[in-house]
């Protein structure tokens, strides 16, 4: 396994269409899904991701690039809970940045953070999500969508009559 | 919009497309009764509530003048609130065919005000414990302050000294007036006993209604990772023990018997720690939670000691009367080391006594290694004039009132001597707080003040006056400018700048004797954008070094 930069050891990362990405392994382990191959000794020289093209692929690495903790030998438990504030401030507008993509490498980037794994970025294009759902109306959500309703107005209104808490 | 290569179907609904799962995580960060709306979308939408693993539902603030007495108030919305609690939760099981289980709950979240009887919230607590994940967050904020409700009347502290734009932050403020609910049953509010012993608290929260009893699993609970809890007496069983718990904050918690003691004591992993305004609490021992990264203490005045170990506290915020000295005990004599962030916040307008200066400048003296320290009094830095030498302070945010009519060269005196005492600071805050809306802000109207003019500027913040030169004043100051401004501190950011003479004296001051400075940062107070403009126009000739970026908002 290559190693470079004082002894940090460097995993090399495969898109389906043939890119190749050297990352650092502690940034690789920012995945869930390759921290786990990393440890059942399933990494030897290259990981193949299946599905995620090279420029989600980049966009991904330079995420986890970002968040990967600074310095790791203190407890891992409670890393996520008590960040420092500044740099929990600086993350956050850092990830404001890196989020204002168009729809469509959103959905690429949720299903590359579910498939990864990675909880910080599956977080973050959630809440975009719903960021641009929330507080409209149904007939608006459908139509920012494009999706039909298919319900009998019958169905419809069983629907509603039983989340009738959600409705009022 | 854009196309991504591999977006072959740009333009239909791709969220439909997502596995139920990953919807359902999506609609997680909804409120609970949007994420149950979207069933209604179509057909593919009808069961992914199943999947939502967080049900968060808060009851908006109630206006203060909504045309509704107490008891339609409590039929109309709070009743329907609360059922609403218990559909979302059991809503989740509900599934046509297949008949799958729903996925496990991962927090369940509910903020509201007024009261609900608690054998609803045992129904709550004891559903979501029996489809708890892993890492489970319960968050019962069930008395959250009415802030529209009460207003503070007598005997009242000040209110703390938030930015205005944390204003929102639930939970900070003791209110003398809460609301009652007449409808409250009997055995949900031992009434009698609340108001005894609420008159010894100083805040004074009376008529307080707190839940009873929470279920006795929840205290044995092994997935529970967060825990917080608004307005309930906690009664613990004699065996307590949550090996998961790294987050608890308790609000408005009263007990009997050191029963918050002894949950604290049950959790080895408690990372992150706040208890606020839990008036019982005399004593505080924290020697066994060796994890503890994070403490806040708010608003507990009767807490007269809180015992640390050896501990790795990285940050520490107090808010409160000014602590004696044996507040903080077992540091080990020489402070925390490893505190970056600290925070203090005291009641005091100004220190009453000599004395009370000197018990604060022992309680800094814990946090001398901190590289973040946050100072808020009611005067801006007025209980801070005798502080240690803090040589690792970067950023230093100031929190108070600066007055029209205060003495311009007093403010200036009071920040440099702040100043003097960060040799190393980099970023200064100044967080403007506004006058309080009383006759003691009508008395200090300046003699420009009551032209008609002044009568419109009265109703927002700002005050500009170019004919109240500021120059004379800054004469006045013989404090020598502190070495951390001219060799060092490179951003300075104002916050809810309102003008007016003092404020104006000292953003002079500071931003001219700044050649460091890289960035300023100001935020205006509501009001006319004229007055803002001439603000603005004046700010930008102060600053000395004229390569320095400046944001105005």
């Amino acid at each position: 396994m290559a190693t470079r930069e004082a002894g940090k050891k460097m995993i090399m990362l495969k898109s389906p269409d043939g890119m190749e990405f050297e990352v650092e392994e502690a940034v690789a382990m920012e995945s869930q899904t390759i921290r786990k191959m990393i440890e059942d000794d399933c990494a030897d020289t290259a990981i193949l991701i299946p599905n995620i093209n090279s420029k989600i692929l980049s966009r991904v690495i330079e995420y986890c690039n970002k968040h990967v903790p600074t310095t790791g030998a203190t407890g891992a438990a409670a890393s996520d809970t008590v960040a420092p504030a500044a740099l929990a401030e600086d993350l956050k507008i850092w990830d404001a940045e890196f989020i204002k993509v168009n729809r469509a490498t959103r959905f690429d980037l949720i299903q590359a953070a579910s498939y990864l794994n990675i909880k910080g970025l599956l977080d973050l294009t959630s809440q975009t999500t719903i960021d641009t759902i929330s507080d409209n109306s149904l007939e608006e959500i459908r139509s920012f969508l494009s999706t039909k309703n298919d319900y009998l107005p019958e169905e419809e209104q069983t629907i509603r009559r039983e989340n009738q808490w959600a409705f009022q | 919009m854009g196309h991504s290569p591999i977006a072959a179907g740009a333009g239909r609904d791709r969220l439909s497309d997502l596995d139920d799962g990953l919807i359902g995580h999506i609609l997680s960060f909804l409120d609970a009764k949007e994420a149950a709306r979207a069933a209604a979308l179509s057909s593919r939408w009808r069961d992914v509530y199943a999947s939502v693993h967080t049900v968060s539902l808060e009851l908006p603030e109630r206006p203060l003048h909504d045309g509704l007495t107490d008891l339609t108030y409590i039929l109309r919305i709070l009743r329907p609130f609360v059922a609403g609690v218990t559909a979302a939760l059991f809503a989740r099981d509900r599934r046509a065919a297949p008949a799958a289980a729903s996925v496990p709950l991962r927090a369940l979240r509910v903020c509201m005000e007024g009261s609900v009887d608690y054998s609803t919230v045992g129904l709550w607590v004891t559903h979501a414990l029996r489809h708890a994940a892993p890492g489970l967050e319960l968050d019962l904020r069930l008395g959250r302050d009415p802030v529209c409700w009460g207003i503070d009347r007598k005997r009242v502290h000040r209110r703390p000294a938030v930015s205005p734009y944390r204003n929102h932050a639930v939970g900070g403020t003791p209110l003398n007036l809460d609301p009652v609910d007449p409808s409250l049953p009997a055995d949900a509010n031992d009434e009698d006993d609340a108001v005894s012993s609420d008159d010894e608290m100083p805040s004074g929260f009376g008529n307080r209604l707190y839940i009873g009893e929470l279920p006795r699993p929840l205290f044995s609970c092994a997935a529970l990772r967060s825990l917080r809890l608004g307005s309930c007496c906690l009664s613990t069983p004699e065996a307590v023990s949550l090996p998961s718990l790294e987050v608890l904050r308790l609000t408005h918690v009263r007990d009997e018997e050191e029963h918050v003691q002894r949950l604290i004591s049950a959790c080895p992993l408690l990372a992150d720690l706040m208890v606020e305004a839990c008036g019982t609490v005399t004593a505080l021992c924290l020697l066994d939670n060796t994890r503890l990264r994070r403490l806040a203490i708010r608003f507990c005045d009767n807490l007269a000691t809180v015992a640390i170990g050896a501990s790795q506290l990285l940050s520490f915020e107090y808010l409160g009367a000014i602590p004696d000295n044996s507040f903080l005990a077992g540091g080990s004599g020489g402070g925390f080391p490893a505190i970056t962030s600290g925070k203090i916040d005291t009641y005091a307008a100004f220190p009453d006594e000599p004395e009370d200066l000197v018990k604060l400048s022992s309680f800094l003296q814990l946090f001398v290694a901190t590289k973040h320290l946050h100072l808020c009094s009611t005067r801006m830095g007025s209980c801070f004039v005798n502080l240690p030498e803090f040589p690792s302070l970067t950023h230093l945010e100031l929190n108070g009132r600066v007055l029209q009519c205060d003495d311009p060269a007093l403010a200036i005196a009071v920040t440099c001597t702040i100043l003097s005492q960060a040799p190393n600071l980099e970023l200064l805050t100044l967080v403007f707080q506004a006058a309080p809306q009383d006759q003691e802000s009508q008395q200090c109207n300046g003699p420009y003040r009551g032209r008609i003019e002044g009568e419109l500027v009265d109703v927002h913040l700002l005050h500009y006056d170019k004919y109240d030169t500021i120059d004379y004043a800054l004469l006045m100051v013989n404090t020598p400018v502190p070495p951390c401004l001219v060799n060092r501190v490179s951003k300075i950011e104002l916050v809810h700048y309102q003008g007016g003479r003092a404020q104006r004296a000292l953003a002079k001051f500071l931003l001219g004797n700044a050649p460091a400075l890289k960035m300023l940062y100001c935020g205006f107070a509501e009001g006319p954008e004229w007055i803002q403009m001439q603000l603005m126009r004046e700010i930008q000739g102060w600053v000395i070094n004229e390569t320095a970026s400046k944001e105005f908002r």
